[in-house]
This record gives structure tokens, sequence and C-alpha cells, in this order.
């Protein structure tokens, strides 16, 4: 997930999916993708709006070092 | 020194009452303007002077220190409950005062009574002129559409979601406590990054205040999603501030989108015109800006939901589209093989038929060759047999008469033999001359003293050999 990504980004990217799939744009193969990446968005949404920036920083972070162990460690060491 | 005739100050400032007092005896009703005005809850008395300006300009031609005792004070809180404008700094107001020389404490006026509609009616005169002011002084960020104050602020789209808030109030008033306890405990859960700007939001002297404010707010360089401007939460009213030109301009001409909350409830401030959005309490405002992102909220909700809806439907779509093809791709299939089948069913039936046929055909063909080939070897076999039994018939007729020639010829061999048979030819008086057992045909082989034996018909005769003869043998010829 991008980093820092604004509501204002996460919601257009929602709206597109949505349209999408309400206009039957989006192939079937690629339709767990798709709404997966809005589970992501609304996810991301929803953290946010509960919780401080400094806590949003942390779990950008947390799913940094999540996507990328071997730095993880590195730093970790 | 002592000579020169004198009074007492006292003496003097009493003269002075006394004049005033002829000269003054009513009482005069006033337009002034409340200036330097001081209240004292402990003994219920306002102190404040009353001004009066030269048009168009900030310069006193009349500066006149006032008072409001017990009764005056009576009709100041009559007014303020009535009007919900403060009797305070800047008013314009039409009063009803008592022209007083105190000996100890000089010259005032006291207040005895307001005229409410003047003092309303000059507000509403001044706020229009000031309206009149900001749209004529800022073209390029107001503009009046029918009754309607259109600003750079109010066009102002607020974020989609708005979580960094720029607070400008005082932060120990009940409004800074209502706000920020209503955002606090919203039941969503929402948080909130809040930065506090204090300022006073009381009197004219805030304007200049709360002007800094929106300057510090703009220079931070944060980015903002709202600004909240609140106010008290109480009865009291005194909103003069929030008509002044200055503050309203800034608002007006602000880059980040506020939101006001001032606290009153009968009127709507020329600065609340100015901005984006405009409650009534500082409650109301929390509540707006939570309403706003649960909006938002809700609006991804709906988009999840819509989004699970329509994937659902799109894929029982999809499978439906399958299996309709997978159906037709089996009929197809089945007719397919039907038809093959059919095909085949016809092949079979035209090769079955076909061979038939030419097995028939050569079947007759067979038995006309085999009745050809029986009738031919029918025809060859009685000419054969016509042939044998000719021949058989010629070997027959033949061979008889070869017999008989042979009979004959034996016959005749037969007689001849007869006739050349000894027995015979000793009956016809020959004899047979035999030497050691052998016949003799040649008489030269006996010599004389041979003993021959000379056979006749019945008898046979042992003799010795006296002599011997040569002859020709022509004298035995018949």
């Amino acid at each position: 997930m991008e980093l820092k990504l604004t509501y204002e980004d996460a919601f257009n990217e929602l709206r597109e999916i949505a349209s999408e799939i309400e206009d039957e744009t989006v192939s079937v193969d690629v339709l767990a993708e798709k709404v997966k990446r809005a589970s992501l968005l609304i996810a991301y949404c929803q953290t946010k709006l509960r919780s401080t920036e400094q806590e949003v920083n942390k779990i950008i972070k947390q799913m940094e070092t999540k996507t990328s162990p071997g730095e993880d460690q590195n730093e970790g060491k | 020194m002592e000579n020169i005739q004198h009074i007492t100050l006292s003496e003097l400032t009493h003269e002075v009452r006394n004049v005033m007092r002829s000269a003054f005896p009513d009482t005069y009703w006033i337009v002034a303007e409340v200036s330097g005005h001081k209240f004292y809850a402990n003994n219920d008395r306002h102190y404040f002077e009353l001004i009066e300006k030269a048009e168009g300009t900030n310069e006193p031609i009349a500066k006149v220190n006032a008072r409001a005792w017990y009764e005056g004070s009576q009709t100041i809180h009559a007014f303020e409950e009535s009007t919900g404008q403060k009797f305070t700094t800047g008013l314009q107001v039409l009063i009803k005062v008592k022209v007083e020389f105190h000996p100890a404490h000089g010259f005032a006026l006291i207040l005895v009574d307001i005229d409410q509609t003047f003092t309303l009616g000059n507000l509403e005169k001044q706020r229009l002129e000031t309206l009149h002011r900001l749209v004529a002084e800022n073209p390029d960020a107001i503009r009046k559409v029918g009754e309607e104050y259109i600003t750079r602020n109010k066009e102002l789209e607020l974020n989609i979601v708005i979580n960094h808030i720029a607070i400008i109030g005082s932060p120990n008033s009940e409004g800074y406590i209502d706000f920020t306890h209503t955002l606090d405990n919203n039941q969503f859960g929402y948080k909130f990054n809040i930065d506090i700007y204090q300022s006073s939001v009381q009197g004219l002297a805030a304007e200049k205040e709360l002007v800094q404010k929106f300057i510090d707010i703009h220079v931070s360089g944060k980015q903002y999603d709202c600004v909240v401007l609140i106010r008290g939460g109480g009865a009291k009213t005194d909103f003069l501030v929030f008509e002044t030109y200055q503050l309203s301009r800034a608002a007006a001409r602000f880059p980040i989108p506020i939101i006001t909350g001032l606290g009153h409830h009968k009127d709507v401030s020329i600065v609340d015109m100015m901005v984006n959005t405009s409650v009534k309490t500082p409650t109301k405002a929390a509540e707006f800006i939570i309403a706003h992102n649960r909006d938002f909220e809700e609006e991804i909700l709906q988009m999840q939901q819509s989004i699970i809806i329509r994937s659902q439907q799109l894929i029982a779509e999809y499978l439906q589209k399958i299996n309709s093809k997978q159906i037709a791709i089996m009929n197809q299939a089945r007719s397919l093989v039907e038809g093959h089948k059919e095909q085949m069913q016809e092949f079979k039936q035209t090769v079955t038929g076909t061979t038939i046929k030419v097995l028939n055909h050569h079947q007759s063909e067979l038995k006309s060759s085999i009745s050809t080939l029986k009738s031919g070897a029918k025809v060859i076999y009685s000419q054969e047999k016509n042939a044998l039994q000719n021949a058989i018939a010629n070997i027959r007729v033949n061979s008889g008469k070869y017999l008989d020639a042979k009979k004959n010829k034996i016959g005749h061999i037969q007689s001849i033999v007869k006739m050349a048979d000894p027995i015979n030819i000793l009956n016809r008086g020959f004899a047979l001359v035999s030497m050691n057992g052998k016949v003799i045909t040649n008489g030269e082989k006996i010599k004389k003293g041979d003993s021959i034996t000379v056979t006749l018909k019945n008898t046979e005769i042992e003799t010795e050999v006296t002599s011997t003869q040569k002859k020709n043998g022509t004298e035995t010829n018949v």
C-alpha cells in the first residue's frame, strides 16, 4: 500500500473500482484483485479515521516491514 | 497671599453642581458610542465613556465619562436580555441621560434608559455598511448573490475527511470544552488531530488578536482540514467583534475552510456569513465534523456493499454464462455425434447394400461362370465320353478284328507248328536222330563208331554208325 495515501486518493480509487465493477468493465480475471484492493482501501480509511496520525504512521511502518522482512531483520540488528 | 479672597475647592465644586443642576434639570436623549466599558458585577455598576466621532473618522469630537448605577444597570440588563446584544464598547446607543456633576468625582452622564429600537437599528445599519464595504473592497473574494454572500472561503470544498483541525478560541471556555468533549466522545471512535490557537473572543480588542491567529495558522504551513472558530456557550452575547470588517475580511479570504460555532442563537454574525460552514454552537460544530466524516465512511461502506453485491452478481452471471456455454457445447456435441451416427448409419447401410449388391453381382457372375463351366464341362465330358465310347467301340471292333487276324495267324502258325511237330513228322515216317540226348540236324557231326539214337513213331533204336556218306539233302524235297 502506498505511503501517505490520502482519503481523497483512497476514495477516488474506491469509486473507480466500484464503478468499474458496476459497469462490468472489470473482467472476472481481475475481479478478485480489485475486490481485495477495495477492501484494503476501506480498511485503511477506517483505521485512519480511528487513529491519530502517529498511530497511522506506526501502522504504515508495520505494513512496510511486513512487506519487506529482509530489511526488517537488518534494521532490527 | 493670605489677603487674597478665596473659597475652598469643595465650595467651588458644590457651586458648580448647583449651577449645573439648575441649568440641566431634565434628562436628555443622546446618541453616542460606548467606549472603555467596564462592568462591576459585585456592585452592579457600569463605568464607561460616551464618545462622538467626526463623520467618517475615528477622531472623537466629544468624549464624556458615563455611569450606570442600580437603575441604569437594570435597564442595561433588560436591554441585553431582549436584544441579545451586550452593552459594551463599540455599541452605538440612543440613551437617556442625566447630567451630573459630583463635587468629588466630577462631570459624568448617568444612564437612565436605553432605546432598544435605535440601538438595534443602528447595529443593523453598521452591519449593512460593513457588508457593503466587504463586497466593495474585496471584489476578488466576496460577492453578493441574492441575499447570500459568496466568499472565497465558502467556495472551498471541505476535505473528504476532516482530521487536522485548528481551533481558534479560549481553551478554558465552555465552548472549547463542549467542542473537544463532543469530538473525543464520538460514537464512531474517530480520532482527530487538534491544534489550539488561543485567543480571546470577547470585546472589540479581540478583532486584532483573532486576525493574528488566522495569520499564524496560515504561516504554520500545516495542512489543516479546517479551522474551527468557537466561542463561549453562555447566554450572554457579544458578537460585535464578529461583525468587524477586518475579521470578516480575513475569514472571507482565508484559504482553509472555516467552521464557526459562535454560540449565538438569535442572529448570524457577518463572520458567520463569510465562512465555509456556520453552525450555532461549538457542540454543533463538532457534530458537523463527525457527521462529515461519517458521511465519508458510510459512502465507502456503501461502495463496499455494492462492490460485494455486484461482484457476486458478476460471478453468478459469469457462472451462468459458462453454464449455458457448457450446455450449448454439450448439445452441440450431442447433435454432432447424432449427426455422425446417422451418417455412419447411412454409410453402413450404403456399404452393406453396396457390398451385398457387389457380392450378389459376383455371386451371380460366379454362378453364371459355374454354369458356363458346368455346361462346358458337360459338353467336353460328353464329347470326350463319345470319343471314348467311339474309341472303345473302335477298340472293340478293331481288337476283334486284330484278334481274329492274330487267331488266324496263330491258327496258321499252329497248323504250321502242328505240321512241324516231330510226332507228326515221325507219323509221316521220318526218324529223329540224336546223340548224347541232343537232336542232330547236321549229319556231318556224326562219325563212324558214334552211338546214335534213332527215334521212330513208336520205337527207339540204339545203333552204331558203320559208315557215313555225304549227300546234298535234295532227295527229301517234296
